[in-house]
């Protein structure tokens, strides 16, 4: 992360895989709270009636809402882009709806998108704050940790659109990584009963692999062992110039997307298909990764001398970067 | 002179009185402080002849004992209490609580077994509990779960519990006897918390009936009793991370008490099967107990689904008690994922001192000739030779739901 990606701005590889990654996981948020014949309420709701005392009505109608303008919102980011060239029908409508041509510099598409990435980002931290107050699960106090990812990815895409460069954004997906590398970690160093179940289910449902439960606290203990080491790599590589290093820490953003998709297919492969938005909550993991990975490799190939100042940020949001180092 | 007597006696009066009302509250917090409180009869084994009998005091007590005297008998046995402890996590709420546990074998079934706990000389009032049969006769169970956080709720339904337990003892028919409690877990909201634990305790001592007769219970790890206070409550290994186990009533009648807060894969499933296939030979009732549903009425299912409710077909569990939905439900009888005659009925949710949830009627398993709703509630189980009845009782007496069935 050096001082020229300050203004510059996110490739659009690491835009749309941030956008999908958005997306995928609102049809998750949707199909786990709205629409799934098993669907469930979250902690907000969970805080609301059980902890605030809020009639039940009032917190599953507050609940419900939210979850929708997650799903709209995740919608309207992805169809609603500022690529003139995408005009979708959709786009269309919102144009109609919200157009406003006296201020040029805050067109109905980013205030729009503002707004409802803004709200995603809060209702993300709401639902890992609810989880880390109410419990009930294997260390979810740390889950604001655990939900690094989902915060950070609705968060990057909110500071692009409000004209940050890419060393913020990537600031935030780094932190974003981190502390889900970390949760994550202690929870299989710990022996989550949970990983333990997934993973004995996963090898006997599709490697036909029956294995004893002491080997699979084994195998956690790894895995919560290769999560820290993740983690000290990225925190150790991540200014280096060394050319081995750098490679290194292009193998381990790698490892990081592959390892955040192993994980969340797991949790459908360690349930049943019925189970499969658990796995599309979790896309985020392989979302956040794969973007810090690409903009790896661009900054690799684009060297630190070539600055490229965001266009369409500078078109949209005249105003002075914040300072950020 | 005689003033000055007169004097005297008065300032002799007065000092007396002075020092009665500094020293009397002091001594009667001494008394308080190791008076023996929170009793309870837990079963974790053979209930027939064995007893897990525990109390608790505020303060640190050396000379805590329980003595025990089959009713009508003349000789009496007295039990030291070899665990003596102070709870976990005491200094993180500044809380003082201290346990005594005294396990009890040798006992005789059926039989009502007069208590007295004492702990430094304090005694708790005279209290009984019956030993479990193990001949084969009928007999009723309370089952609930959920009872963490409306305490108020959760007063009321223990003391219409007491009453149950009264009413019971009443009736023309011993099969009516309510022998004990099946908790499905989630005690308290924070399972690290020992004064939300110690309030739970308190108010578990509202299910002992007018007369004296403890309600035994049978106690599974619900989500929100992280840590070792449930251990500690209850009389499991202070690290025992499995709190999974069996509870024979003679060859009448196995309840089999899982944990979804362990893995349910691995070992908790291969003792499952264990369990259930030689239960399922020798016993004519088996019920299985845990707190995470896998028909849940609000939730996600569990991951129970997927690796117990096979097992449970599998050995013809005869009904499965599940809890953590603060809701009121019985699915229809299921097999293989369908609606089938032959199939497991799915009861529960949890309802003993929680804000109750609106059940989601649409799921499947939850239509007619299942039932959901809500509301605070104990259901009652009675095993008979050919029948099993279950009820819904909600907080007030009203049958929410009724329904039975036939071996
Ligand atoms: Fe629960």
């Amino acid at each position: 992360m050096d001082d020229d990606q300050t203004n510059r701005s996110l490739a659009q590889t690491s835009l749309w895989v941030l956008r999908i990654a958005l997306l995928v996981r609102a049809l998750g948020v949707g199909a786990s709270y709205l629409w799934h014949p098993m669907e469930r309420e979250s902690d907000i709701y969970g805080t609301m009636y059980f902890e605030w005392g809020w009639p039940e009505s009032t917190s599953l109608a507050i609940e419900n809402a939210g979850m929708w303008l997650v799903v709209i919102g995740a919608i309207v980011i992805v169809l609603a882009n500022r690529n003139k060239r995408d005009l979708t029908p959709f786009r269309l409508a919102i144009v109609i709806v919200l157009a406003n041509r006296n201020k040029r510099d805050l067109t109905p598409f980013r205030l729009v998108a503002i707004l409802m990435l803004a709200f995603i980002v809060f209702w993300e931290i709401a639902m890992a704050s609810g989880l880390a107050y109410r419990g009930g699960k294997f260390m979810s106090q740390w889950a604001l940790g655990s939900h690094g990812l989902r915060i950070a990815v609705p968060a990057a895409l909110l500071l692009h659109t409000l004209g940050f460069g890419a060393k913020a954004i990537l600031r935030v997906l780094y932190v974003g990584a981190i502390t889900t590398f970390l949760v994550h970690g202690a929870q299989a160093w710990f022996g989550s009963p949970v990983f333990i179940t997934m993973i004995i289910a996963t090898l006997q449902s599709y490697f036909d692999c029956t294995i004893d439960q002491s080997q699979v606290e084994q195998i956690l203990k790894f895995i919560g062992a290769m999560d820290f080491c993740v983690v000290a790599a990225i925190l150790l590589l991540a200014r280096s110039r060394s050319g081995v290093l750098r490679k290194l820490m292009l193998g381990t953003l790698l490892w990081m997307a592959f390892w955040g998709l192993v994980t969340a297919v797991g949790r459908t492969t360690g349930a049943s298909l019925g189970a499969y938005p658990e796995t599309l909550l979790r896309i985020v993991h392989l979302g956040g990764p794969l973007v810090l990975y690409v903009e790896w490799v661009r900054h690799q190939s684009t060297g630190s001398s070539v600055a490229q100042p965001n266009p369409e940020v500078q078109h949209h949001l005249p105003c002075e970067q914040p300072k950020l180092t | 002179m005689r003033t000055t007597k007169t004097y005297l006696i008065f300032l002799r009066f007065f000092f007396c009185f002075f020092l009665a009302s500094v020293a009397a509250p002091v001594q009667a917090d001494v008394e308080e402080d190791t008076r023996p409180r929170n009793v309870r009869v837990v079963w974790l084994r053979n209930p027939s002849t064995t007893a897990t009998l525990i109390w608790d005091t505020v303060k640190p007590t050396t000379d805590n004992s329980v003595r025990i005297q089959q009713h009508g008998a003349e000789e009496a046995r007295t039990h030291k209490a070899r665990w003596n402890e102070s709870y976990s996590y005491a200094d993180k709420e500044n809380v003082d609580l201290n346990y005594h546990r005294v396990l009890i074998d040798g006992l005789l079934p059926s039989t009502r077994y007069d208590v007295e706990f004492e702990s430094d000389g304090q005694k708790s009032r005279r209290l009984y509990f019956v030993t479990a049969p193990d001949d084969n006769r009928s007999m009723t169970f309370l089952f609930g779960g959920d009872s963490r956080s409306d305490q108020r709720a959760r007063r009321s339904v223990n003391e219409m519990m007491a009453e149950l337990v009264t009413e019971a003892q009443a009736t023309e028919d011993p099969a009516d006897d309510i022998v004990g409690l099946i908790h499905a877990g989630d005690y308290v909201a924070t399972g690290t918390s020992l004064k939300q634990w110690s309030r739970w305790l308190g108010d578990h001592e509202l299910t002992t009936a007018e007369d004296g007769r403890l309600l035994p219970i049978i106690p599974a790890r619900g989500n929100h009793d992280r840590g070792r206070l449930f251990n500690e409550a209850f009389g499991f290994k202070i690290k025992d991370q499995h709190n999974w186990y069996g509870v024979s009533f003679g060859t009448f009648l196995r309840v089999s008490v899982l944990n979804t807060e362990a893995s349910v894969a691995g070992r908790q499933a291969k003792w499952l099967d264990q369990e259930l296939a030689t239960n399922r030979a020798t016993h004519r009732w088996l019920v299985a107990q845990y707190h995470r549903p896998a028909y849940a009425a609000t939730k996600w299912p569990s991951s129970a689904l997927i690796h117990w409710v096979p097992l449970f077909e599998k050995h013809n569990v005869d009904l499965v008690c599940e809890g953590d939905g603060h809701t009121i439900k019985r699915t229809v009888p299921i097999r293989n994922g369908k609606q089938d005659p032959t199939g497991i009925v799915y009861v529960g949710e949890g309802g003993l001192g929680v804000p109750p949830r609106q059940p989601k009627p649409k799921r499947w398993y939850l239509q007619s000739p299942g039932m959901c709703g809500s509301g605070h509630h104990v259901q009652r189980l009675k095993f008979e030779e050919d029948t099993l009845t279950y009820e819904v009782v909600l907080l007030g007496g009203k049958i929410g739901d009724r329904w039975e069935k036939k071996k």
